[in-house]
């Protein structure tokens, strides 16, 4: 018994603490006659007696008869209803609801629960009526309607109470009770009664209603629970509302139409026929529940995890219990699971969903039958702008899917519409980008951005970016297909799949090849990650590998017929295509391992071809495929992988370039060939540049080309001198030019008079002295060495044989490293018809080049001063160039060949010299004129002039430091050319006072118009190499030196003869 | 690849590749082992073993002192152990060459065009014979009529051959027999007309008796045999069908003629014996055909000409079909990828199905580059370009 000991002393005392209480209430509520003041004081009494009741509301303290006793007083108060304030009935209800939950719980008598129940149902109506009100408000409403939870719930425990409840005799008071809660749940305006009002009928459905009574009352609550469950625009309900009804709802539909009870009471129907329901009320009932039900699976995108979870169980119910009388909800209740159980918490309505499934073969077709009609409308579905719905559709698909290949069943139609739908859907997605402005792509169109120096090392990714989306919206939904496709292509139906896309693959053009070959790289891709992970584990034996592979040697030929389209065709092919095709290369790569060197002859090349394209997106991918090449072949980087195989991408680029291609990419590709390879790859570019040289022939009017191809000239040439045979060259040509100077003319000095003479005299006294031995010759060469002896008569010979070697060497010496200097000679040659091109950069280039091949041309004279005679007209006529820095790049030409090719320029420069001359006047009076000439012409003099030294002439000192003033000004653009020219034309003259050796007279002008620059320490060392006192001259004159002044005697003292002694 | 497209008209084709390696012009041309090995000499007397699947040298050396003449391998050599080939050169050398398959890796691989090569390893040498040398003209070799039988009996050594090289006279023609390493005939030229030097020769061994056909400088072509019993080479037939040198000339014993071709502009079909039809003569309008062969299936026979261009014929109508045109300077050399089935391919078709998916990327393309039908033109520039042609 729960009454005893320590519980009797607190029920004592509670019943101390409520007796004035009650006792004040009874009496206020007998004196109480309408007058306000009178029901003030009811009302204060009321909220302590709701104190103190709610202070009692604990587990064994109130019992029925403290709650009769309490009732008593309220009961009086409740009598005065029709005349009380809402407060007071509020308050009283409270009360009484408390004392229904604790106090009589299951022991409430059924008049007395009968009697609240009518009372509430008053009271919970929004216009009651028979009070002093008009209207109720939500407090008294949610009073009321918690009052009745709790006579529901107490009556639910209680049978006899229950049975009177649902007795034939209720009825109507049942239909009104429910009639008001459920415009409570529905109407009311606040939460608080429409929670009491759910609170209420769950329990008024779940413990009181008998299954006959819920059906008889069937149709008013799934009308209105359904009025309250569909979402609407209007009203958000409260998701406790909603979890509750939909509980209701559950319970409901599992009462009355669970496949248990229907079946059970088919047997029990015999007995009791006054029953109505029957099969025909079932099935008319099941039409009507299944509208309900599918605008209630609405709430499936609610986004609280439990209202979803309250309609999972919902579904669930329906699957498990109602499979045969609800059997039209089935499919709509599989539906909302699959999406339900698309979030990553929701894994427990899966493995339901999974159990129920694979328990029922009808259940399962129906799952079928679902996703085969979403697999159809899926490109449909695609079409819709809601890009969410698009991948919820997606989603669910997939997790159907997936259920449906876990539990193992039979997918055989749906795999056949599977290729179909997933390319179509693509193809949709794709389109829709073309329509939408929304484009997130930039295409730089910069062809030169291919950056050599990142060739090393790892240091691009091995990632690919997204390959097909050009537009926000597409990510997600591709996304969402591609992790479809993962989950198909890991299944049986991977086959078929592939075999129905890769047909179509060779068929289809536009969007739904790319749709086909996107769709197959990710099967493959996946293929591939599969059985890598199971051969890791298991030995399966080949029969198992080998589809993929097949279907992977035929994507990845298709991916390098598209790789190599991109530069036969005038219409280059999708980036994206091209995008995929990487990648597929990319995967065949990882998938072949080392042994896929062997494909680099013919993959590598297309592969470089895509990262010389202007597109940004499709260099990145470019990059990318050939690092994970790199890897998959084990080179250490892509530079090595480029170096090793130059052979092939040498092959592959002369083959275009002989058939005319003249898209930029085999150039380019062949630029970057050459720069990573160096000198040594040049022997084996003979035929190529011929090649280059020929579409140079035919394109020399598209200037851009031109320049580019001259612009891999330029590379080669570059790469070309640093060839080891030709630099070395290089270095002795240098020397000769040296001899060259020992030539030049120069005055005789009297030492020199003087030590001819000595010899002649030593000669003529040897001869004298030694003059009988004469007729004896000596020997011409040295003693042979003893070691040598042996093979002494071959040694003749060789030396003979020697001497004619060198006889002919004199005659024609092969030019070093023959190959490459023929075409390093040749480009140079080719120079001269491009020199007067209309693009003044490309004439620049073009002189620049000739620049950096001359030293290396130079060593082998025999075919080098011919070169120089036949470029020789061409270059002078640049020095009358419109644009100021072909003229400098000319002058530095000239000053390049000056000083390789030595004397034999002297005619050259002779004829050449007036031009100079008057170029520097030209030159002199511009720089005077634009400024360098003008203002502060004393600031430098200062500053540069040694103290002391005056300028003995001073004809030119303006000239002098406007030049000084031109090198010294920062760099900007309104002077780079004039510094140019001048700093080019200084050299130039340097150069052929340094190499050349000119006529004295030439030499005085030369020293004039260096006059400016003669500070500098290498020009003035040319010249004073040349001739010392003439530049020592010419500084004195401009005052660079301090003139030897005759010392001045100090003031006041005389010059003296020092006296010597002797 | 195009070919196809192409269809029966002219060709006018893209090379599949280009072999670089050579510095100077390329003499001779020849596929060994199934065509997996392309062997090709230079005039400066450099040898390249490339691996053709790879398209890259695995074996360089220099055979000779001079210019190679022509490489061949001695007939009924391979094996599994590797090929024997015979190289001639300018320096008057015939030698022949051990080629074991692990042999070729340890070859040196630099290119003579990459630059002065050191000196290099070269295969084991088997015999090196003293032979004349004046012009271009290549030795010719044969089975040995002898030794078919007694080389069934020992299977593991190659059969006896004989090597035919013009003699130091002009127009003898000197037949020497390996490995014996001995003199098996002298051929001279028939009195009855002028020959000048002899510029190409041919072997045929058929039915144990053996043809020697010889093109001579004076636009002559021979077939010499031995009468039954007698010791004494008769011309059996003598045509005189070009007005230069005859350059080259091939046989197609299953057709029953042999084809030569002259520094002129013709090409002609002679019989081989005397029962076929009669001379046809084929005027190309280009002079200068260096090098003629003919595909090991006798359907077709191609070209090389002075002017840079391969040109593929119908060996049957002797009609043109296709012209292959890469190089610029003179094509000297050809070579044809042998077709039919050979021991190694035999045994890939019985279990294509088996074997197929096991392949590695490797093998797959061995397979592929054995299949192809290629041909091989080697040019005065020192490149080979390589094209697949039906």
């Amino acid at each position: 018994m729960p009454l005893l000991g320590p519980n009797m002393e607190s029920r004592n005392q509670a019943f101390q603490a409520l007796k004035p209480q009650c006792v004040a209430l009874s009496q206020a509520a007998l004196t109480a006659n309408g007058q306000a003041r009178s029901f003030s004081t009811i009302i204060e009494l009321l909220e302590r007696l709701k104190g103190t009741v709610f202070k009692l509301s604990v587990p064994g303290l109130l019992d029925a008869k403290l709650a009769d006793y309490i009732f008593f007083p309220l009961s009086q108060v409740l009598k005065l209803s029709n005349r009380l304030t809402i407060r007071c009935l509020e308050l009283s209800l409270q009360c009484l609801a408390a004392l229904v939950a604790h106090g009589w719980r299951q022991n409430i008598e059924p008049q007395l629960a009968a009697q609240i129940v009518i009372l509430c149902t008053l009271m919970a109506e929004r216009k009651p009526k028979g009070f002093a009100f008009d209207e109720s408000t939500d407090e008294l409403q949610a009073a009321s309607l918690h009052c009745l939870h709790h006579v529901f719930d107490a009556a639910g425990r209680s049978p006899s109470c229950q049975a009177s409840f649902v007795s034939e005799a209720n009825f109507p008071q049942l239909g009104q009770t429910i009639t008001v809660v459920l415009k409570g749940i529905s109407d009311a305006p606040s939460l608080e009664p429409q929670l009491a009002a759910t609170e209420a009928l769950e329990a008024l459905t779940d413990g009181v209603m008998t299954k006959e009574a819920c059906t008889s009352f069937l149709p008013g609550l799934v009308g209105n629970l359904t009025k309250v469950l569909t979402p609407t625009t209007k009203q958000r309900r409260n998701h406790q509302v909603l979890i509750g009804c939909m509980n209701i709802f559950t319970n409901l539909v599992r009462k009355t139409l669970s496949d248990e009870s229907t079946s059970g009471k088919r047997l029990e129907s015999s007995k009791t026929t006054e029953f109505v329901a029957s099969k025909g009320w079932e099935e008319t009932a099941a039409k009507k529940l299944e509208p309900a039900l599918r605008s209630i699976m609405c709430l499936q995108s609610h986004p609280r995890d439990d209202v979803t979870g309250a309609l999972a169980k919902l579904c669930l119910t329906l699957l498990e219990y109602c499979r045969k009388s609800l059997a039209d909800c089935s499919a709509p209740a599989i539906e909302a699971l699959l999406s339900l159980s698309l979030p990553e918490d929701q894994s427990s309505v899966r493995m339901e969903l999974e159990r129920l499934v694979g328990a029922d073969s009808t259940l399962c077709e129906q799952l079928q039958t679902v996703v085969y009609d979403k697999l159809r409308s899926l490109p449909t579905a695609m079409q819709s702008s809601d890009e969410q719905l698009k991948m919820r559709r997606i989603e669910q698909v997939q997790a159907a899917y997936e259920l449906l290949n876990d539990i193992g069943a039979d997918n055989s139609i749906l795999d056949k519409v599977l290729a179909s739908a997933l390319r179509d859907s693509v193809v949709i997605t794709l389109q829709a980008s073309r329509k939408s402005s929304d484009v997130i792509s930039t295409h730089s169109s910069s062809v030169q951005s291919m950056d050599l120096t990142n060739l090393d090392g790892n240091r691009w990714s091995t990632e690919y970016g997204q390959s097909m989306v050009t537009y926000k919206g597409q990510a997600g939904v591709l996304d969402r297909i591609e992790s479809f496709v993962r989950i198909v292509s890991k299944s049986a139906a991977s086959s078929a799949l592939v075999a129905d896309t890769s047909r179509s693959l060779r068929l289809s053009e536009g969007d739904t090849q790319l749709a086909d070959f996107w769709l197959l790289l990710i099967v493959k891709q996946s293929a591939t990650q599969v059985s890598d992970v199971v051969t890791d584990f298991l030995d399966l034996g080949d029969h198992d590998a080998s589809p993929p592979t097949e279907a992977l040697e035929e994507i990845y030929a298709f991916a390098l017929s598209v790789l190599n389209s991109t530069s036969n065709d005038d219409a280059s092919p999708d980036a994206r295509m091209c995008s995929l095709a990487l990648r597929t290369v990319a995967l065949r790569a990882q998938h072949a391992g080392k042994d896929f060197r062997y494909e680099l002859i013919d993959a590598l090349y297309p592969v470089l071809h895509s990262l010389a394209t202007p597109e940004d997106v499709l260099q990145r991918d470019s990059t990318t495929t050939l690092t994970i090449i790199a890897q998959a072949c084990e080179y250490s980087s892509v530079r090595e992988l480029i170096v090793e195989n130059v052979d092939y991408l040498t092959n592959s680029v002369a083959l275009k370039l002989n058939a005319f291609d003249i898209s930029p990419q085999a150039p380019q590709v062949l630029l970057m060939m050459v720069s990573l390879a160096g000198p040594s790859l040049l022997p084996f570019l003979e035929d190529t540049i011929d090649s280059i040289f020929a579409v140079l022939e035919s394109y020399h009017g598209y200037g851009l080309l031109v320049e580019l191809l001259f612009r891999v000239l330029a590379v080669v040439a570059e790469e070309g001198a640093k060839a080891p045979a030709l630099v070395e060259g290089a270095k002795k040509a240098l020397a000769a030019a040296g001899f060259a100077e020992e030539d030049a003319l120069r005055p005789i000095s009297i030492a020199n008079v003087a030590e001819l003479l000595k010899e002649k005299a030593m000669e003529e006294m040897k001869t004298n002295a030694y003059g009988s031995s004469v007729g004896e010759g000596h020997p011409k060469r040295p003693w042979k060495d003893p070691e040598q002896s042996d093979d002494g008569t071959r040694d003749g010979e060789q030396d003979e044989e020697d001497a004619q070697d060198q006889q002919i060497d004199d005659a024609d010496v092969p030019p070093p490293a023959p190959k490459t200097y023929q075409i390093l000679f040749k480009i140079t040659e080719l120079t001269q018809h491009f020199l007067p091109s209309a693009s003044p950069s490309l004439r620049t280039n073009l002189l620049s080049l000739t620049r950096t091949t001359v030293p290396a041309i130079a060593r082998h004279e025999n075919s080098f001063l011919p070169l120089i005679n036949t470029l020789w007209p061409e270059i002078v006529s640049r020095l009358e160039d419109e644009e100021m820095h072909v003229q400098a790049a000319a002058l530095d030409t000239v000053a390049v060949l000056c000083e390789h090719a030595g004397n034999f320029m002297r005619s050259r420069i002779v004829r050449l010299w007036p031009l100079l001359l008057e170029m520097h006047a030209r030159l002199v009076k511009e720089i005077l004129f634009t400024g360098y000439g003008a203002g502060k012409a004393g600031y430098k003099e200062q500053e540069t002039h040694k103290p002391g030294a005056v300028a003995l002439v001073s004809h030119n000192n303006g000239l002098h430091n406007a030049v000084a003033r031109l090198e010294s000004s920062p760099v900007d653009y309104t002077n780079t050319n004039l510094r140019l020219l001048w700093t080019a034309l200084v050299s130039t003259i340097t150069a052929s006072v340094r190499y050349v050796a000119p006529s004295p007279d030439n030499f005085d002008e030369a020293l004039d118009m260096l006059a400016p620059v003669l500070e500098q320490e290498d020009i003035r060392q040319a010249l004073e190499k040349e001739n010392a006192d003439a530049v020592w001259l010419a500084r004195i004159r401009s005052g660079a030196l301090a003139h030897p002044v005759v010392p001045l005697v100090p003031a006041g003292c005389q010059w003296a003869f020092a006296m010597v002694a002797g | 690849m195009d070919v196809d497209d192409c269809g029966p008209k002219i060709l006018y084709a893209q090379p599949a590749y280009i072999l670089r390696g050579h510095s100077a012009q390329i003499h001779a041309l020849h596929f060994i082992a199934d065509n997996k090995y392309l062997i090709s000499g230079d005039a400066d007397g450099w040898v390249i073993i490339w691996d053709m699947p790879i398209k890259r040298p695995v074996g360089v050396w220099q055979a000779h002192r001079g210019a190679i003449l022509g490489i061949n391998s001695w007939p009924g050599s391979e094996s599994d152990q590797g090929d024997r080939i015979i190289t001639h050169g300018r320096d008057n050398k015939l030698r022949v060459w051990q080629l074991a398959q692990d042999d070729i890796s340890r070859l040196a691989i630099k290119l003579p065009a990459d630059a002065e090569p050191a000196d290099s390893r070269q295969p084991w040498l088997l015999h090196s014979l003293t032979v004349n040398a004046l012009n271009f003209c290549s030795f010719a070799i044969s089975i040995s009529p002898g030794s078919l039988t007694s080389s069934k009996t020992s299977n593991d050594a190659p059969p006896d051959v004989l090597v035919a090289v013009p003699g130091v006279q002009d127009g003898y023609i000197n037949i020497t027999s390996l490995p014996a390493e001995q003199r098996f005939a002298t051929i001279t030229d028939p009195k009855d007309i002028k020959t000048g030097m002899v510029m190409a020769i041919g072997l045929q061994t058929e039915s144990g008796k053996l043809k020697v056909i010889a093109g001579y400088e004076s636009g002559y072509a021979c077939v010499f045999s031995q009468q039954d019993g007698s010791s004494n080479w008769q011309a059996i037939y003598t045509h005189k069908s070009h007005t230069q040198p005859v350059l080259s000339l091939d046989i197609a014993p299953g057709l029953n003629y042999f084809y030569s071709s002259s520094a002129d502009e013709i090409i002609t079909r002679h019989p081989l014996n005397e029962g076929s039809s009669a001379t046809k003569t084929l005027q190309t309008k280009h002079a200068g055909q260096q090098s003629l062969i003919v595909r090991s299936d006798e359907k077709i026979f191609a070209t090389a000409g002075w002017d840079g261009r391969a040109r593929v014929y119908s060996a049957k109508t002797m009609k043109e079909l296709a012209v292959l045109k890469w190089h610029k300077e003179g094509c000297y050399a050809l070579a044809f990828a042998t077709i039919g089935e050979s021991k190694s391919s035999n045994k890939l078709d019985g279990d294509a199905l088996a074997v197929k998916r096991n392949l590695t990327v490797a093998e797959q393309r061995v397979q592929k580059v054995q299949s192809t039908h290629g041909l091989a033109a080697g040019s005065k520039d020192g490149k080979i370009s390589l094209w697949d042609v039906y």
